[in-house]
């Protein structure tokens, strides 16, 4: 059941992860919505050419239930993740799995052993990008936003990095903002901003700076209304990206007048 | 025969193979990963690989997650 996602187009300014293009900067994360009919709609409303899943046991009470009945395969890229891993061998399983379970190898990598802030182990989430890059996946590794294991993860074959912006769930923005610059600055991989953006605005900032994308899921999904979250948040990460490929201007210390500073009138005595 | 799925044990009057385990279960094979003993099964072992007294099984979806 192997299925190709083929893009509607070829997109003007694609972002392109292991040498597939997709159209939208917007991943979108398919947990915590309050019913299958609000997913879809978000998921429409986003314009997300990926989504992701994660991979659990089957509810033997409840052997039909199936997320993949709400998300049309031939349109959107399904990206599992293997949330619940809490070292590398955990996460090469889930990996295999789903992989097994009809994915393509593609794999948002999350080893995250501690419970309360759900930060990725930085050495085993290395290891396991080892692992499964040498198995063939195209790994997306969650990090923490440090520049050097960013250059790490690409040179053990990672196709793409994803620095946190802050705790997962937590929508606290871009926390990280001085480290993700530096990641984007000197990446020569998509950067994918992951975790902890909590508004639209949060996600153009990540743009404006260079990030290739962000992935969201709370935001959206615990939203009042997530189908207008997620417009939200795709108008957003299309300004960003336009800021950025505009060219923002450089900050100044004092100001700088914007009007003529000469044929100004006589001053009032 | 007794297998353990997905964590609870499970009492069979006879052999059976993997794929008839899904099949007395009501598992979709095609929507599912199957792990025996640790080792990932791909779909077409599923009906050539037989199970034994105190296998241990893990049969997994997908659910939605970020």
């Amino acid at each position: 059941m192997m299925s190709t996602h083929t893009p509607a187009r070829t997109p003007a300014d694609p972002l392109v992860i292991a040498g597939r293009s997709f159209g939208s900067r917007l991943l979108l994360g398919t947990g915590k919505f309050g019913s299958p009919t609000l997913m879809r709609a978000a998921i429409e409303a986003s314009g997300a050419e990926i989504v992701t899943v994660a991979l659990r046991r089957v509810d033997l009470g409840d052997p039909a239930d199936d997320l993949l009945a709400h998300i049309d395969r031939e349109r959107f890229l399904l990206l599992p993740n293997t949330s619940g891993a809490q070292n590398a061998d955990e996460a090469v399983r889930l990996a295999r799995l789903a992989r097994a379970a009809g994915c393509e190898p593609w794999i948002k990598l999350e080893v995250t052993p501690d419970p309360y802030y759900l930060l990725p182990d930085p050495i085993e989430t290395l290891r396991a990008t080892e692992i499964l890059a040498a198995e063939g996946f195209t790994v997306l590794p969650y990090m923490g936003a440090d520049p050097v294991l960013a250059k790490r993860l690409e040179e053990a074959g990672a196709a793409a990095v994803m620095p946190l912006g802050a705790p997962i769930g937590t929508n606290k923005g871009l926390r990280t903002r001085d480290a993700v610059g530096i990641i984007v600055e000197q990446a020569t991989l998509p950067v994918i901003v992951d975790a902890g953006l909590g508004a639209p605005s949060h996600a153009a900032e990540a743009l404006e700076l260079g990030a290739d994308a962000v992935l969201v899921n709370t935001a959206i999904a615990v939203a009042g209304d997530p189908a207008a979250m997620a417009r939200a948040f795709a108008g957003a990460v299309r300004a960003g990206r336009e800021g950025f490929l505009a060219g923002l201007g450089s900050q100044q210390d004092s100001a700088v007048a914007s009007s003529p500073l000469d044929g100004v009138l006589g001053r009032l005595s | 025969m007794n297998l353990t799925v997905n964590g609870a044990v499970r009492e069979f009057a006879e052999a059976i193979s993997a794929a008839q385990l899904l099949d007395a279960l009501g598992i979709d094979a095609e929507r599912t990963a199957f792990e025996l003993n640790g080792r990932v099964l791909a779909r077409d072992e599923l009906a050539a690989t037989a199970l034994a007294e105190g296998d241990s099984v893990e049969v997994v979806r997908f659910v939605s997650g970020g």
